[in-house]
């Protein structure tokens, strides 16, 4: 019995688990912003003093 | 002395915000200001920038003092009431609440970062987080150390008045069906990477030769993924095939249904019959790049609609009512839902009018134009009738209310609008038109095909009716229009032309009837000083009297006569200072008795006039201007004309309109001598002029022109929506109120008329862009199809010709410059 056998299963059942993934992150609420989160990273944590 | 004050601005749209470079709202522009600034924002963290490197006291007290000139002070008291935190505030924690506000005035980036400062403004505050999509904000706070009053109020002095959140119910099944369209695409997109997969094994196969074992594993997984492909994400289509076949209207998702199901047949009995071609990779590709084009249009649908309902939250939700009702009752802040009939409501300076009722005390002017468009304020006594939406401009009010909610009159018109947007019949687009015919002659020649080759024997002859129905898969023709109206939609949204739906572009490439609302939209819909004439020296001391009340002609002749700070009167000049109720105000000044109102002052028989100035008042008259008067011991020693500014774009817009051949004519709610000063001012032709329209008669005008060509309505007001929802395009401009924005089909963000022109040279483009796609997938098709019928190409070259006919319709529609110039170009077509 060949490998295929065995790979084919596991890159399907790989891609399922992405897709699981993928729709968690969706039912989450983690995609409903795809605006916000780009531009706070562009602000630093803390304002320091110069002096 | 004869002194001529022509007051024309420049165009706003030029001034650029010095922080981010946005356009700043022609309210917000300082004048004279070295910077501006499109928001409180960007004027904070311009601020930090440049002058000081932490959050010292000072700064912050400057922040907000400067914020709250901005913003009208409004009592949040309400939000600490029971009804209001039961309704929108969660307990996360013990001690820890949250909530969530719709937030008005977002620009920008440096508005999410003021925001989210808002814990070390404020403390007591926990966190707070912004979604700038959605433009909300989620405020976490300890219950004990501050309340929910003192949040919104300090976001609202730093500039950003807090709404409660939109209806939960609609937000959310909104978002439920966003992330299902999102996991239908994460499906589709997975089924169709791993088919391709498959399929590059099996063409290595096909070239470097494969045991029969293995290619029929990998043709029964590729079999497997496009039937979970066709079952879950592609069965949109079939649904609305379904349906389109139910209601026998055509509709794209037939012919693409069609297609999918032709491919699937062929490939699965390919597979179980262990020969031929299989089709899986292409049909999956197919169904997820048909997902992603909805998913891009759905997006900036939900995007503009979120635009519009921003505005609804802005109309009063707080009311202040008394507690019984006697004039002298105390005040209690309520919800908008508690009041009732028979409530008695405190209604100040300012406010907008939340109820239909009837005056019990006070008297005071009322701006009714979301209502009949008029621009002048309107005078209302003791006993008389007010209307909820209208602005209480002047004095302080106390209402009996009569009506509520739905009842009201404001509320009969929105039921109006609504009944226009379900009796408005589609229009039938170009791409359901054709596809309609084509769903037909493909089926008829594949029957040809097959009689043809019937000779060669049945096996041939389906296979070459196979290859043409899958070469002749109409996926470009149905990409051709959701992608062209999906660029042109995400482009224009870019430049502030928010538009529903893709039938827009069709109807605003074809000239036709252009009605123009004249208030707000020609004109800039407040009053300023059109002209003054008499003694200049006198100025001071009518800035002087002004300052003494509220009032939108106070207001706008202060700012226009633009004293001096040097030449000011003190205070201490002003003696025995009386208001004139329903004519102007009195006072002495060093001595001098000054009357300033309007032209009743000259009913009294001791105020004498020039013949000079009496003249120039009948004049301004004639011409729909409202006159004040300036009356120095009871002669009358200056005029001033004040009236809506027409904007500046207007007359270069409107001539533009014409020569690329549409009739523009306007529709007012305000006196017809007005309008049709304004409409002459333009160029407008004097029989496409009509003014003193009511709603309904305006509705009626739309509709009586909109049966032979496209009509397009464009306004701003309530009493604008009914006929915006009539006219074949309705465009509402900024600032206008919320019905209208559902109402219409295109809404604009930018001040002025330049973007009409520019949503129509733009829908040109576009439409000039579908009929190429059309053509060129129409003429592959064509070509392809007398292939497969003569027997030239068989099913796998089918299969590959088929992705790239998409692909370059798909350029196609990209390459459109509709909506990529920039305005100064657009004027200059």
């Amino acid at each position: 019995m060949s490998v295929i056998y065995i790979a084919l299963p596991i890159a399907l059942f790989m891609a399922a688990l992405a897709v699981t993934g993928f729709v968690w992150s969706v039912r989450e609420g983690q995609l409903d912003d795809l605006q916000t989160p780009a531009i706070r990273v562009l602000e630093e944590d803390k304002v320091k003093p110069k002096r | 002395m004869i002194v001529k004050s022509t007051a024309i601005r420049s165009a706003k749209t030029d001034v650029e915000c010095t922080h981010c470079g946005l356009p700043v709202p022609s309210h917000l522009i300082a004048e004279e200001a070295e910077n501006q600034f499109c928001c409180h924002g960007c004027a904070t963290a311009y601020r930090i920038l440049q002058e000081f490197d932490g959050y010292d006291p000072e700064f912050l007290q400057q922040t907000r003092s400067a914020a709250r000139k901005q913003t009208a002070a409004q009592s949040y008291e309400h939000l600490d009431h029971p009804a209001y935190q039961q309704k929108y505030v969660h307990e996360v924690s013990p001690g820890i609440s949250r909530t969530k506000f719709l937030l008005g005035g977002v620009h920008c980036a440096s508005c999410l970062f003021v925001i989210e400062k808002l814990p070390e403004f404020l403390p007591g505050v926990v966190t707070t987080r912004m979604n700038l999509t959605a433009m909300t904000v989620t405020v976490e706070w300890h219950t004990a150390s501050t309340q929910l009053s003192e949040i919104a109020d300090t976001l609202d002095r730093l500039g950003y008045p807090p709404f409660p959140p939109l209806a939960d119910k609609r937000e959310q099944l909104e978002q439920v069906e966003s992330h299902r369209q999102l996991i239908r695409l994460a499906v589709a997109g997975a089924c169709a990477g791993n088919t391709m997969l498959v399929a590059v094994a099996l063409y290595f196969g096909w070239f470097s030769g494969m045991s029969a074992e293995f290619l029929h594993l990998f043709r029964w997984t590729s079999a497997g993924l496009a039937m979970v492909c066709l079952v879950w994400p592609g069965s949109v289509f079939f649904r609305g095939a379904w349906q389109a076949i139910r209601t026998r209207t055509s509709h794209m998702d037939l012919p693409v249904a069609l297609g999918l199901s032709a491919g699937a047949a062929m490939g699965i009995a390919n597979t179980i019959l262990q020969r031929g071609e299989i089709y899986f990779d292409s049909l999956t590709v197919l169904v997820f790049l048909l997902l992603v084009g909805r998913y891009i249009q759905y997006g900036q649908q939900r995007q503009a609609i979120r635009q519009v309902s921003l505005l609804h939250a802005m109309l009063p939700r707080a009311v202040s009512r008394l507690v019984r009702p006697v004039p002298d009752a105390d005040t209690e802040s309520v919800p908008i839902e508690a009041i009732q009939p028979g409530d008695w409501i405190h209604v100040r300076a300012g406010d907008v009018i939340p109820v239909d009722g009837n005056l019990v005390r006070g008297s005071t002017l009322v701006d009714l134009s979301i209502l009949t468009g008029e621009s002048r304020g309107i005078e209302v006594q003791q006993g008389e009738a007010v209307y909820s939406g209208s602005t209480n401009i002047s004095s302080s009010i106390i209402i009996e209310t009569t009506l509520v909610g739905t009842d009201t009159r404001i509320g009969k018109i929105c039921e109006l609008v609504d009944e226009e947007i379900r009796s408005r019949t589609p229009i039938v687009q170009f791409a359901n038109r054709i596809g309609n015919y084509f769903v037909g002659i493909v089926l008829i020649l594949a029957v040809i095909t097959v009689a043809i080759w019937m000779s060669s024997g049945l096996e041939v002859a389906i296979n070459h009716a196979m290859a043409l129905l899958i070469v002749a898969c109409p996926c470009a023709l149905g990409l051709a229009t959701p992608f062209s109206v999906a660029f042109a939609q995400g482009r224009a949204a870019a430049r502030g032309i928010l538009v529903k739906s893709g039938e827009v572009f069709e109807s605003l490439a074809r000239p036709g009837m252009i009605w123009l609302d004249k208030t707000g939209t020609i004109t800039e819909g407040r009053m300023r000083l059109i002209e003054y004439i008499g003694d200049h020296d006198i100025q001071p001391v009518i800035e002087l009297l002004e300052r003494q009340t509220v009032h939108p002609i106070a207001s706008a002749l202060i700012s226009s006569l633009n004293v001096a700070e040097a030449a000011r009167l003190p205070q201490s000049a002003l003696s025995q200072f009386v208001v004139l109720p329903g004519i102007g105000i009195q006072a002495e000044v060093n001595g001098q008795i000054i009357q300033v109102g309007s032209d009743k002052l000259l009913a009294e028989s001791s105020t004498r006039i020039s013949d000079n100035l009496r003249t120039a008042v009948n004049n301004f008259h004639h011409r729909g201007l409202t006159t004040v008067l300036v009356v120095q011991n009871d002669q009358v020693v200056a005029v001033a004309a004040m009236g809506d500014q027409i904007r500046s774009d207007a007359k270069t817009t409107i001539n533009e309109l014409v020569r690329l051949g549409w009739e523009v004519g306007i529709l007012s709610g305000d006196h017809q001598e007005v309008a049709s000063q304004v409409g002459q001012e333009i160029g407008i032709k004097p029989q496409h002029i009509q003014g003193h329209l009511t709603p309904e008669q305006k509705l009626a005008v739309v509709q009586h022109w909109g049966t032979s060509r496209t009509v397009v309505m464009v306004g701003d007001g309530v009493n604008d929506s009914a006929a915006l929802a009539a006219a074949s395009v309705g465009i509402a401009v900024k600032g206008g109120a919320e019905a209208s924005l559902k109402a219409a089909n295109v809404y604009l963000t930018r001040d002025g008329v330049q973007s009409i022109l520019e949503a129509i040279t733009g829908s040109k483009q576009t439409l000039r862009t579908i009929h190429a796609t059309f053509a060129i997938s129409l003429c592959y098709n064509a070509f392809a199809v007398l292939l497969a019928m003569a027997g030239v190409i068989n099913p796998i070259l089918a299969a590959i010709l088929m992705p790239i006919s998409s692909l370059s319709v798909l350029a196609v529609a990209a390459s459109n410059r509709a909506f990529r110039n920039t305005p100064s170009q657009q004027a200059q077509p």
